[in-house]
């Protein structure tokens, strides 16, 4: 049995359903971000939402994370309701994105810590996990360096551990390896395996095709805010007929294009 | 809750007090900026006059008549380091003027026969600080002299009683030490707002904009964690830090006035009794928490470190007026003026300074403030609210394109303001002109240019600059005779308040300008409503106004109407009849409504001037003109209904 | 036009826009002239005619107590009567800017109540009973029969501050005006006791008479403005380069780095130059607006062509060297609040020097043209004030001075620009951390600049 067939008979972690938001501006209207879009996935399994900038992945993941409300549909996280209790959400949540910031002249050591009490660690277990992280990610050298003086990749470990402080059920990862080399890189796609072993749900966006299609048990292809497709990658190409991940999505991105003048019309 | 605001707190505090630069602010700045600074000055100026006083002046005397006394002013004189140059052979008085303009000499005195009496005549330069000293000492030796010299002559008659005996004197009922304490806490709020708005705003800025642009903020929002609670948090940071600079100024400036640097001789202060401080605490501590819930606001709308202090710079200006305001002794606590922010509470503290801690004034201050700060921490509580701080990201650093054709329509407003105003006041002064010349100059030269190179610089099509069509809605013409008439009123209405605030403005009607009636009507009337509206409701608004920006369209051009009038007094009014017209202008979408409305204002305003009593009659509109305002948002309803027609169809 | 001459132009073209898109340039070297000194004239100009308005519509309130005859002597019916004191002493009160007299609210005490009371706590109470600021108690001395007065008022209530000198200088001026009479009584007259009729001539030449205010304060805020003019733009040139990312896209440029350097130079210094122009500018419109708001007491200013080109020349000169210092400190900066953290205190500690100009006692001459800064605002308020030509030699040495400066800065500028630690370096380090570390690296085609 794969990997993916064993996460397919776990428990529910994040469930979106219908979900819309749109955004009101002044000076341009009214424009959907998420048009409708309808996703599942289980403990246990990476999730990839993979699409052009501007599809609306960002947007789904900040309403997934609380941070957005939605304009109508639902999302549930770890059966949790996000509008109706967006704080035991977020308990439930490790949230992370590719341009996440630091405080400067907090020390990495200072930061987990102040991160684990907002997540509300208990007082006394927080030495203790930090140290943990901090072994796990080998940070020991320079946990106790300001932030401004580290560099890209120390930060990004940082940050990283930052998001996991409080051993999230659901991990939520919006284009995190944007800006990052390839050891950077190849880091967070360890991490991303490490978490998927132990039972946590990832859900992740990228626009990068080989990462999807190297990490992801399964993959939604969105498009102007809705999903067109989700499957497996071999799914997604037998449903296609196409022998890979970037000819598939072509192949949805061309079956959008054909739709929308004769929908407008 | 509680607990996460301490957490938060912690963590604010903690990065700002290891900041160099807010540590250098806060604590270095007040600690070693103020005695620098004083001390610097204080030396200097000491040095300077001391320079001035030690130095020898030259003074030419020539007299005619020699009164008895004048060996004595000599004498007087040169004790105070003053040459007497007194040469009988003096060439003419033309060339000791001429050698005092090459300031080669410092002053000239001239002694001559009138009347009964000599007259004295001192030619000095008034440019040149050693002759201005030069005056000051022959005053002080003249006044020494002249006394003198009075008590001689009193003697001499033999006067039986000599009122030079009378004496006055002075009690004072206050403490020297209280007095001194009085007259500092004067400028005690004055201190307040400008240190905690320039020592907090670092911080704000830091917390808020600073975390938006570092992109910790959103990382923070996703915390189980309530935004109310990480916005007090930084609330709370911002305001500790804040208060921590204004307590670190006043100790330093406190140290300063003791050692006697601040120019006074110094000397002990006493501080008002208990029951007073109770007040003062309460009005410093509210006042404290509005300015820092303005600046948190005001941060929380930036997006950028760089944005912020954009900021906050209009609002410590903002903020001073009303706190200097509290400076001038005749501004008194009363309920109205203690409703008025930051100038209520600093007033309470400059009573609760002079010993009246109590009373109605010091009530409504410190009612109203708390009622402002708890407004204002509402709006703090929305500060992070997260689809806002979300969707706008960070500027780029160069403006973007859409403001273009609206600044360079402004540009050439800029200009044309600089002509019109050269232009009126060259044709103003000369004589012959008059003010025909002069309206005719600015209405039918200036401004139609403006028009045209505005409509040109800001790549608008003419349809879109001067629209001259039919109004979008029929409706616009039935709105038309209730804007006007609100329009009239509102003007009368503002007239009331700026002659309120400035009785000697004069009145609306008050027309210096001869000729007929036709001409009046002709050049008040027709040529300005139709001169005026094409440039200000025309390109400058329409170009202001692009990519939705109606609010800076509106204020700028009414600003600039306003501007145009070249009269401070009546900014008050055309500032809003400008806004007036820039309203309808947008909401009929054609320029025939607010030139017709203009028209009608002015027209109005010149039948007016042309009866018998205009001031009688002005007097008996401006009563009515609260009901004549009611046009405006009857006029503003049709419209509405106007549109909202086609819209539902 | 050289091939050079036009690299440096697109280079200064290119910055010159870039710096006015940018919103605190356009704050502080256009906006804020034109806008604020307008505003802060109006509003300082209506706060002080409120307070005077306030003042003088507010009646002074004063308690008298004295005798039924005042002022007189041997004869004690030679006195005023008490009514005539009053409308004397009151007529001796300050008068208005139009000639208006105050307006007094005359209550009336008795002797017995001042003598017995009016001390102390008993003064404050009556104070408060009678509803005035002032006590006035008028009355002959016994032993040595001269008319004494004696006022007592609370001075903690600001309003009767001025009302307390206000009194006393009535009651000086009355006096002397006493004293003559009793002068012409015995026999005097009155010109003989006023000794000397007294007038002042101010020789200086009318077109300069009413530059003696601005002249004190017009060069401080030019070299203010000035300087904050070049302060914005000298961080975006360089520090906000960096932040957008377009600074290695100027490196590569096939350009020399020394035009980079000159075209950014002389952006600055345009917008140094603009800001001078418009603060002068503006300062030259709105006077007259203060001017009018005053009515009297503040006098036009005028300068001659030769007096703004020489104002032009020091100022040009001054700010071409305070452009070259910023920029000399401003390539160190990485980021933008860096580059304010560099340049503030440098700005702060600079303007000490403009202040002294304003302090009476300094003078350009020899030794004062040496000191930067200061230089240039006494050779500005030399300017102003309508004697430049008698300082020639000292105005050629602040040029001097000036431009010599600005020759070591840009040397500064030259050497820290080209050097791979400015251009790429790493955010580390405080700003002499990369001082240092920009002498020892030179970037390759530095040397072009021979």
């Amino acid at each position: 049995m794969s990997a993916a067939e064993g996460a397919r008979s776990g428990a529910i972690a994040v469930e979106v359903r219908e979900l819309v938001k749109a955004f009101h501006d002044p000076r341009r209207g009214t424009f959907r971000a998420v048009d409708g879009m309808s996703f599942a996935c289980r403990r246990g399994e990476v999730f990839g939402l993979l699409g052009p900038n501007g599809a609306g992945k960002t947007t789904t993941l900040r309403v997934l994370a609380t941070v957005l409300a939605p304009t109508s549909g639902q999302a549930l996280l770890d059966g949790v309701d996000v509008v109706v209790d967006p704080l035991e959400a977020r308990r439930r949540l490790g949230f992370l994105t590719g341009n996440t910031g630091l405080y400067p002249r907090l020390t990495g050591r200072e930061t987990l810590s102040f991160f684990a009490r907002l997540h509300g660690v208990p007082e006394e277990r927080i030495p203790a996990r930090v140290a943990e992280l901090s072994k796990t990610f080998g940070m020991e050298s320079y946990l106790d360096g300001r932030c401004e003086k580290l560099s890209t990749g120390q930060k990004q470990k940082i940050s990283i551990a930052r998001a996991v402080v409080h051993d999230p059920p659901v991990l939520i990862l919006d284009e995190p390896t944007s800006g990052l080399d390839i050891i950077g890189s190849s880091a967070m796609i360890d991490f991303v395996a490490a978490r998927r072993a132990a039972g946590t749900c990832v859900v992740f966006s990228t626009h990068i095709l080989s990462e999807a299609e190297e990490l992801c048990d399964r993959i939604a292809i969105v498009l102007k805010g809705r999903v067109l497709a989700i499957g497996t990658l071999q799914e997604l190409c037998e449903r296609t007929g196409t022998a890979n991940l970037r000819q598939a999505f072509l192949h949805y991105a061309r079956s959008v294009e054909q739709v929308a003048p004769s929908a407008g019309s | 809750m509680r607990r996460f605001v301490a957490i938060i707190l912690r963590r604010e505090l903690l990065e700002i007090l290891r900041d160099r630069r807010a540590v250098l602010l806060a604590v270095v700045l007040p600690a070693l900026l103020w005695p620098a600074l004083l001390t610097f000055q204080r030396k200097v100026g000491d040095a300077g006059r001391a320079r001035l006083g030690e130095r020898e002046l030259e003074l030419e005397v020539r007299a005619e008549v020699r009164p008895s006394w004048l060996p004595e002013l000599r004498l007087e004189l040169e004790r105070r380091g003053v040459t007497w140059l007194e040469d009988p052979l003096a060439g003419a008085l033309a060339a000791s003027l001429d050698r005092l303009r090459e300031r080669e000499l410092k002053g000239v005195l001239e002694l001559g026969p009138a009347d009964a009496r000599p007259q004295g005549t001192l030619h000095f330069l008034s440019t040149d600080e050693e002759s201005r000293e030069l005056r000051e000492r022959l005053r002080q030796a003249f006044e020494a002299v002249r006394r003198r010299e009075r008590d001689r002559l009193v003697h001499e008659v033999g006067v039986a009683h000599d009122p030079a005996a009378w004496t006055w004197s002075e009690v004072s009922l206050a403490s020297p030490e209280r007095l001194r304490a009085s007259q500092l806490a004067v400028f005690l709020p004055l201190v307040l707002v400008l240190v905690l708005l320039s020592g907090a705003s670092f911080a704000a800025i830091d917390a808020f904009a600073g975390e938006r642009e570092r992109g910790t903020l959103e990382t923070l929002l996703v915390h189980p964690v309530p935004a109310t609670a990480i916005t007090a948090g930084k609330f709370l940071a911002v305001w500790l830090v804040g208060l921590s600079c204004v307590l670190l100024n006043l100790a330093s400036l406190l140290v300063c006035y003791q050692a006697g640097w601040l120019g006074t001789s110094g000397g002990s202060l006493e501080l008002p009794p208990l029951g007073a401080w109770a007040v003062l605490l309460l009005q410093m501590l509210l006042l404290s928490l509005l300015l820092t819930c303005a600046l948190v606001v005001v941060a929380s709308r930036a997006r950028s470190f760089r944005e912020g202090q954009n900021y906050v710079l209009p609002l410590t200006l903002f903020a001073l007026l009303p706190t200097g305001l509290a400076t001038l002794p005749a501004v008194k606590l009363t309920a109205l003026t203690g409703l008025v922010p930051l100038l209520g509470p600093s007033l309470a503290v400059r009573e609760a300074f002079a010993g009246r801690a109590l009373g109605l004034g010091t009530a409504v201050a410190a009612i109203s403030t708390a009622a402002l700060v708890l407004a204002g921490l509402r709006s703090v509580a929305r500060a992070l609210d997260a689809e806002r701080v979300l969707r706008e990201v960070a500027p780029r650093f160069e403006a973007d394109r859409a403001g273009v054709p609206g600044r360079r329509a402004l540009a050439v407003a800029l200009v044309a303001f600089f002509v019109h105003a050269w232009g009126s006041v060259q044709i103003g002064s000369a004589s012959s002109g008059g003010p025909y010349l002069q309206l005719a100059f600015s209405l039918a030269l200036v401004l139609p240019l403006a028009t045209f190179v505005a409509a040109r610089r800001a790549a608008l099509s003419w349809s879109e600059a001067l629209p001259r069509g039919a109004p979008r809605s029929s409706r616009a013409w039935i709105a038309l005779p209730c804007l006007a008439v609100g329009a009239l009123g509102f003007s009368l209405l503002a007239w009331r308040v700026q002659s309120a605030l400035h009785p000697d403005a004069g009145a609306p009607s008050d027309v210096e300008l001869g000729g007929s009636a036709a001409l009046r009507f002709a050049f008040l009337a027709l040529l300005p409503a139709l001169a005026e509206e094409a440039f200000f409701r025309g390109p400058l608004l329409a170009a202001t106004t692009r990519g939705g920006r109606l609010t800076a369209g509106l204020v700028s051009s009414a600003a600039f109407f306003a501007l145009f009038h070249l009269s401070l007094t009546r900014f008050l009014p055309t500032f809003g009849l400008g806004l007036v017209l820039g309203g309808a202008r947008l909401a009929t979408g054609t320029l025939w409504i607010p030139i017709a409305i203009h028209a009608f204002h002015n027209a109005c305003l010149v039948t007016l001037s042309l009866q018998p009593d205009p001031d009688a009659l002005l007097a008996e509109l401006q009563t009515q003109s609260p009901w004549l305002v009611l046009g405006l948002p009857l006029g503003a309803w049709i419209l509405r209904r106007g549109r909202a027609g086609p819209d539902r169809a | 036009m050289s091939a050079r001459l036009r690299d440096i132009l697109l280079i200064l073209r290119h910055e010159l826009r870039s710096t006015f898109r940018d919103r605190n340039t356009l704050i502080y070297a256009v906006a804020l002239p034109i806008v604020l000194y307008p505003a802060i004239f109006l509003v300082v100009v209506q706060l002080l005619q409120l307070q005077g308005r306030l003042e003088r519509a507010a009646p002074l309130r004063v308690a008298l107590a004295a005798p039924e005859r005042v002022l007189g002597w041997e004869d004690p019916e030679s006195g005023l009567e008490l009514a005539e004191f009053r409308a004397a002493l009151a007529a001796q009160l300050p008068r208005g800017p139009e000639g208006e007299a105050r307006a007094v609210e005359w209550k009336h005490a008795s002797l017995e109540e001042a003598r017995r009371e009016w001390k102390g706590d008993g003064a404050r109470a009556a104070l408060e009973r009678h509803g005035v600021e002032l006590l006035l108690h008028v009355e002959r001395d016994s032993s040595s029969a001269a008319w004494r007065a004696q006022a007592h008022h609370d001075p903690l209530a600001l309003e009767a501050r001025g009302a307390a000198s206000a009194w006393a200088g009535a009651w000086n001026a009355l006096r002397d005006e006493r004293r003559v009479a009793a002068y012409a009584a015995a026999g005097g007259t009155a010109a003989a006791f006023e000794v000397l009729a007294w007038s002042e001539v101010d020789a200086t030449p009318p077109v300069n008479r009413g530059n003696r205010l601005p002249a004190l304060l017009i060069p401080m805020i030019l070299i203010i403005m000035g300087t904050i003019g070049a302060f914005y733009p000298a961080i975006d040139a360089t520090a906000g380069e960096r932040e957008r990312g377009t600074a290695e896209t100027t490196a590569v440029l096939p350009l020399p780095r020394t035009y980079l350097a000159t075209g950014k130079y002389l952006a600055v210094l345009t917008s140094a130059l603009l800001a001078f122009a418009l603060n002068l500018l503006s300062m030259w419109l709105t006077w007259p607006l203060l001017r009018a708001s005053l009515a009297g007491g503040v006098e036009a200013w005028n300068l001659s062509l030769l007096q703004i080109a020489l104002l032009f020349a020091i100022g040009g000169l001054f700010l071409s060297f305070v452009s070259a210092l910023l920029l000399s400190v401003a390539v160190y900066a990485r980021t933008f609040k860096e580059g304010q953290a560099f340049l503030g205190p440098l700005y702060s500690l600079c303007l000490l020097p403009a202040m002294v100009a304003a302090v009476p006692g300094f003078e350009l001459d020899q030794r004062t043209a040496c000191v930067p800064f200061l230089n240039a605002a006494l050779a500005l308020r030399a300017i102003f004030e309508g004697h430049a030509e008698q300082h020639l030699p000292a105005l050629l040495q602040t040029g001097g001075v000036c431009l010599l400066l600005t020759g070591l800065c840009l040397m500064l500028v030259a050497r820290s620009y080209l050097s791979e630690e400015t251009l790429i370096g790493g955010d580390s380090g405080g700003f002499w951390v990369r001082w240092k570390a920009a002498r020892s690296a030179r970037l390759p085609g530095a040397r072009r600049t021979r």
